[in-house]
């Protein structure tokens, strides 16, 4: 049985347990996997991770190339994954080395209300790692929590970025 | 919420890092668990500033679980430390969320079991029952039965009161191979009830309910009629031939439920005649052709796609139906219906059902 990805979301707060817990149920995850070179070092905190859930939610810390390993291994469980990547930048980096994905989501920098342009909210080498991998094939979408709508609008901007 | 249990398992994972200790501590500052069992018991200062020590107030869901207490190196304690804090926080609610989806369920599970008891003796259940979900009945509901020849994950199943997140929809499952929900349908809908119930459908199939049978009855709003669109459900699954993920309606196939709901010493002595004819053909494929005819709006063309035939041997097919029953199907709308008439009689003497080989 082959892994399948139910959410992909980049978020800095990464090794913050309510992030997953909010939405696990909602897509019905039953691995999370959190991206993050600088931690795959550290068995202690993947275990302190996973005590945000029973065991049978099963949660790791990879790097990138742990997670493509991870990817392709086939198991007899089924595996629901959500996938939760440190930064853009680690993103990128899984898209070059092969890991497709058709969408991936942020959550919301400011208010719903106030939101303004990419510029505002990410930095100038974020907005190309963007632009490159929506080149790829990805789409990004903002979107906090699992009843807030989709918001594709910001990253679908033609005005020259930054 | 068993706190204790919880925290043992966590007191499980920081003994393998002799470096730190955690307690939990009650809200006068006492450790009443804690991974060095010697200090059980002992006092902690609740606003210390040993820079060796954190503490943290547990609250989830506007209660006090108490303090968590953490000793360990300085340098990474703040790490640690708000991660387990974290961890603590975020599985006291997780377990709080079980809870709460599994006592609601526990509800939505006794309604449903009302609604279906064909002898209604306990009304006075029945409204304490709605009372405790503040189900409101002025709202239509339609049944969507789901079957899944290998069985339903009952802990998935309680996760999917968060998908569903509507307290006006309410689900069972009545066996670990069958899941009813009664699905309430807004007010206003601003699209016609198959495409929002194709839509939601789809989105239960993305979360996780794939590989599965759908039968939709009848929309009702009265809960007394709710057994009866159950009973819609059952009858499109002993009926109808069912294709995984594709939803089947109660509404579509009106025409087939009433005449094969027809005495059938009524429908015997009507179709005696034709059913002496049927000797000369294969009854079963004429039943497939006839069903996926009636399916396409009798389009030869999209009926020749679905049942895989060049679109001429299946012009043939109806030729010969025509021949046999000196009956124009193609061009006559009472010749279409009397096809269909005759298919479903004869369906109804060789009924097959779902798995049935």
């Amino acid at each position: 049985m082959s892994v399948k990805i139910k959410l992909v979301r980049v978020d800095n707060r990464l090794l913050h347990a309510t992030v997953a817990l909010n939405w696990n149920s909602f897509v019905n995850a039953n691995f999370i996997a959190v991206v993050d070179p600088t931690h795959t070092d550290d068995p202690f905190l993947a275990k302190v991770l996973q005590l945000s859930f029973p065991k049978k939610k099963g949660v790791g810390i990879f790097s990138v190339d742990q997670l493509l390993e991870f990817l392709q291994k086939d198991r007899e469980e089924k595996c629901n994954l959500m996938i939760i990547f440190k930064d853009l930048e680690v993103l990128k980096e899984a898209i070059d080395k092969g890991f497709e994905i058709s969408e991936v989501q942020l959550p919301y920098p400011a208010s719903r209300v106030m939101i303004k342009q990419l510029d505002a909210y990410y930095s100038t080498e974020e907005i190309e790692a963007i632009r490159y991998m929506q080149t790829k094939g990805t789409r990004f979408f903002l979107q906090t929590a699992p009843y807030d709508s989709k918001d594709y609008s910001i990253f679908k901007q033609t005005k020259k970025d930054g | 919420m068993k706190l204790g249990k919880i925290f043992k398992e966590f007191i499980h994972v920081v003994q393998e890092n002799p470096d730190y200790i955690i307690g939990l501590l009650n809200e006068k500052g006492r450790i009443v668990s804690c991974s060095l069992e010697e200090k059980i018991n002992q006092e902690v200062a609740i606003h210390t500033n040993n820079p060796d020590q954190r503490i943290y107030k547990i609250v989830v869901s506007n209660y006090q679980y108490g303090y968590l207490w953490i000793s360990g190196p300085n340098q990474a304690i703040d790490v640690v430390g708000k991660l387990l804090f974290d961890s603590l926080k975020t599985r006291i609610q997780y377990e709080l969320n079980q809870k709460s989806a599994k006592e609601i369920l526990s509800v939505d599970d006794k309604l449903i079991k009302e609604f279906l008891n064909d002898e209604r003796s306990n009304y006075r259940q029945m409204e304490e029952l709605m009372a405790k979900i503040n189900f409101d009945r002025s709202l239509p509901r339609i049944p969507i039965y789901i079957i899944n020849e290998e069985k339903f994950d009952k802990e998935e199943i309680t996760g999917l009161k968060y998908k569903i997140n509507d307290k006006n929809t309410i689900y069972s499952l009545l066996e670990p191979k069958y899941l009813l929900i009664y699905k309430s349908l807004p007010r206003k809908l601003g699209k016609s009830t198959t495409e929002y119930l194709n839509e939601f459908i789809q989105e239960m199939i993305e979360w996780g309910l794939s590989d599965c049978y759908y039968t939709v009855g009848s929309i009702q709003m009265d809960i007394d009629l709710y057994n009866f669109s159950y009973r819609n459900c059952l009858w499109l699954r002993e009926n109808v031939l069912l294709k995984k993920d594709k939803p089947v309606y109660f509404e579509d196939q009106l025409f087939s439920y009433f005449t094969m709901n027809v005495p059938r010493t009524l429908t015997a002595n009507v179709f005696d005649y034709y059913k002496k004819k049927t000797e000369q053909m294969d009854i079963e494929e004429f039943i497939q052709v006839v069903d996926q005819l009636y399916a396409n709006d009798f389009s030869v063309k999209k009926t020749s796609e679905r049942l895989f035939l060049h679109k001429n041997t299946l012009l043939y097919k109806i030729k010969r139906y025509e021949e046999l029953f000196n009956l124009d199907i193609r061009g006559s709308f009472q010749g279409k219906m009397m096809i269909y008439s005759l298919a479903n009689f004869l369906k109804s003497q060789s009924r097959k059902q779902v798995g049935e080989k």
